[in-house]
């Protein structure tokens, strides 16, 4: 039927090879994503600032110069100097050293709990959209409850009741926090079912399993992503908030908000003791929403360059 | 329905019925949503079938039961002689291959994170086809039997034009080499240039391969020129079936005859007199006693707001359920 051949698209430039035929191709959503990373330069900034806090969470025994809970009270509160690169608090411990370390609980505690509330919320989300019945309304019910309820005040009540500790921390906030994910996860699981290359799947005789791996997890990875980076930022700031009200991390492990809480007396006369762990709380926040909104436009099919 | 056809029909539905249960209903008496409310049809071997009706009357429903991408609610549906809601495992893996399916949305039928190439491939994949490099072959036969070139093997949907994917979802249903396609608005979405091209596709590839369709559609121009035979469907029933040329020459439901006087002519002095309906559909949630289509028919009885007629065959392949064709049988 060469008659109703449509008009032949313009020829590709690269030659062909057969053996590519089903290999990751130019074309790949992942390549296409990080050649829209390079080009957006906020999101290649919040990657790089991020990648710099977890490198340093990694490597803190060996760029620290000292021991962060070592006391020093003779060289207590003194500014930058060649021996204390970013000065002392109160009880002259190494600024740039709890910073240092200060990295590592606040990372370490928030990567693990942003892993384990899209973990929950993703059982919980595709159970009940998958599901439905009875199942899907206890879930909507329960999650349209506990975001009705003002999420600090309910944290603050659970870690009061289990008794301030990193651990009661992370539970407050996965238990708070699930709802979000399950909400979303549902809604994708729903809009997945109706998708008509998952009914053609079907129609073909692919199994379940196969279905999921290939059409509906690689077509919802993208939200997941972004929806950890985002996360991520939102996490460390409540790890602060709480650690600095004495809810978290207790001292002297050094963590950035129990850092500011500590340094709160002696603003005037040791400003940077509040000014340097408040811009790391900062900037590795603003690194999660910049990383963030930029994966969100690159994994956007749409708006992927070709 | 059977007459003096010799060819035993490839696909036979009987009785089919699909309710969908609506939520959050209460007191007891749970209503539902009557899709379909009792189809029966049959479809022979290089065939096709045309099903027409307007938007929710429950032909996609039909289509997606007899492909059992959605339970049944009742009835049988007979694939060469075998009981399609019977089929268990391996058996039913070999039967989803002989059945495939066109789909109405070119953007929201292929997965637009997969290669075209692994699209069209998954259904060798899935049924364990073929060595790596024969599917690739295959995969590039089944594109240039749609008038694509096979070097688009290894792009993405979002390159393509939505007749181009259209192309690409019939290469996807080909490569299998099925009995039966089932064919749901597969020319609805495009614009009518390239409608035509893709019915001529269709055609051709019929003409090929021996294929078999059921070809779903609300637009009368386009099953005509396809269809050999027509079903019409209502609110979940199908009330006049018959072939093409017949039914359009001299349809005998009140419904056909509305639907056909609204095709537009194009030729503005043979304009006919349009029957135009009143009201509107009502609700499958709770339709009318007796005849679905009473409420809005001109011609309705007393007997139509009690009892739901009968299917007659008023000639031979030519049925209708209609009250007024009671004393008329061949």
């Amino acid at each position: 039927m060469p008659s109703r051949v449509l008009p032949a698209a313009p020829a590709s430039t690269e030659t062909l090879q057969d053996e590519e035929l089903f290999a990751v191709g130019e074309h790949s959503p992942w390549r296409a994503a990080l050649r829209v990373l390079q080009a957006d330069r906020a999101a290649l900034g919040g990657l790089i600032l991020l990648g710099l806090f977890v490198a340093i969470a990694i490597a803190a025994p060996l760029i620290a110069p000292y021991d962060p809970l070592a006391i020093h009270l003779s060289d207590k509160l003194q500014g930058p100097s060649a021996r204390y690169p970013l000065g002392t608090d109160q009880l002259g411990r190494d600024l740039a050293s709890r910073l240092i370390y200060g990295t590592r609980s606040t990372l370490g505690s928030a990567i693990p709990t942003t892993i384990g509330l899209l973990l929950i919320g993703l059982a919980i989300g595709t159970t009940a959209g998958y599901l439905g019945g009875w199942v899907d309304r206890v879930v909507v019910g329960s999650i349209d409850v506990l975001l009705a309820l003002p999420r600090l005040i309910l944290s603050l009540t659970l870690v009061g009741f289990l008794g301030p500790s990193l651990q009661s921390l992370l539970i407050a906030i996965i238990a708070v926090g699930w709802a979000d994910h399950a909400r979303i996860f549902r809604a994708a699981t729903l809009a997945a079912r109706e998708w008509e290359f998952v009914l053609a799947a079907r129609a073909l005789g692919a199994s379940d399993l196969r279905i999921m791996a290939r059409h509906i997890l690689p077509n919802v990875i993208g939200p997941i992503v972004v929806l950890a980076t985002l996360d991520l930022g939102h996490i460390i700031l409540m790890i602060s908030s709480l650690s600095f009200l004495g809810l978290g991390i207790q001292p002297p492990t050094p963590e950035w908000g129990a850092m500011l809480n500590d340094a709160r007396t002696y603003l005037e006369h040791a400003p940077h003791l509040v000014l340097l762990p408040g811009l790391c709380i900062l900037l590795s926040v603003l690194a999660c929403n910049l990383l963030g909104d930029g994966l969100r436009a690159a994994l956007d099919p749409r708006s992927r360059h070709r | 329905m059977t007459n003096t056809d010799v060819t035993e029909p490839l696909l036979e539905v009987r009785d089919l019925v699909k309710h969908f249960p609506v939520r959050g209903s209460r007191l007891g008496r749970r209503p539902a949503v009557r899709a379909v409310d009792g189809v029966s049809f049959h479809i022979r071997r290089g065939e096709t079938f045309g099903l027409v009706g307007e938007s929710g009357c429950g032909k996609t429903t039909t289509a997606r039961v007899i492909l059992r991408l959605i339970p049944a609610t009742g009835g049988h549906v007979r694939f060469a002689g075998q009981d399609v809601f019977e089929l268990r495992g391996r058996d039913l893996a070999a039967w989803r291959r002989q059945a495939q399916t066109i789909f109405q949305d070119p953007y929201g039928s292929l997965n637009p994170r997969v290669t075209v190439g692994a699209s069209i491939a998954e259904g060798l994949v899935v049924h364990g086809l073929g060595t790596r490099r024969e599917r690739e072959a295959q995969v590039h036969a089944a594109l240039t039997a749609v008038g694509l070139r096979p070097e688009y093997a290894r792009r993405y949907p979002h390159e393509f034009s939505g007749g181009q994917r259209q192309r690409i979802g019939i290469a996807r249903a080909l490569v299998l080499q099925p009995q039966l396609i089932v064919c749901d608005e597969p020319v609805s979405a495009l614009d009518v240039s390239v409608q035509a091209q893709v019915l001529n596709l269709l055609r051709d590839l019929q003409a090929a391969h021996g294929l078999t369709y059921l070809f779903i559609a609300h637009n009368l121009a386009v099953v005509r020129y396809i269809a050999d035979r027509i079903g019409v469907m209502y609110l979940g029933k199908l009330v006049e079936t018959a072939p093409g040329d017949e039914l359009y020459r001299e349809p005998r439901h009140p419904y056909t005859q509305a639907l056909l006087s609204a095709i537009p002519q194009p030729r503005p002095g043979q304009a006919q007199e349009r029957i135009v309906l009143g009201g509107d559909v009502p609700s499958p949630l709770n339709p009318p006693s007796g005849c679905p289509f009473h409420p809005r028919c001109a011609h309705v009885l007393p007997v139509c707001k009690q009892v739901m007629p009968p299917t007659r065959e008023l000639s031979p392949g030519h049925t209708v359920a209609c009250h007024l064709y009671e004393d008329e049988t061949c």
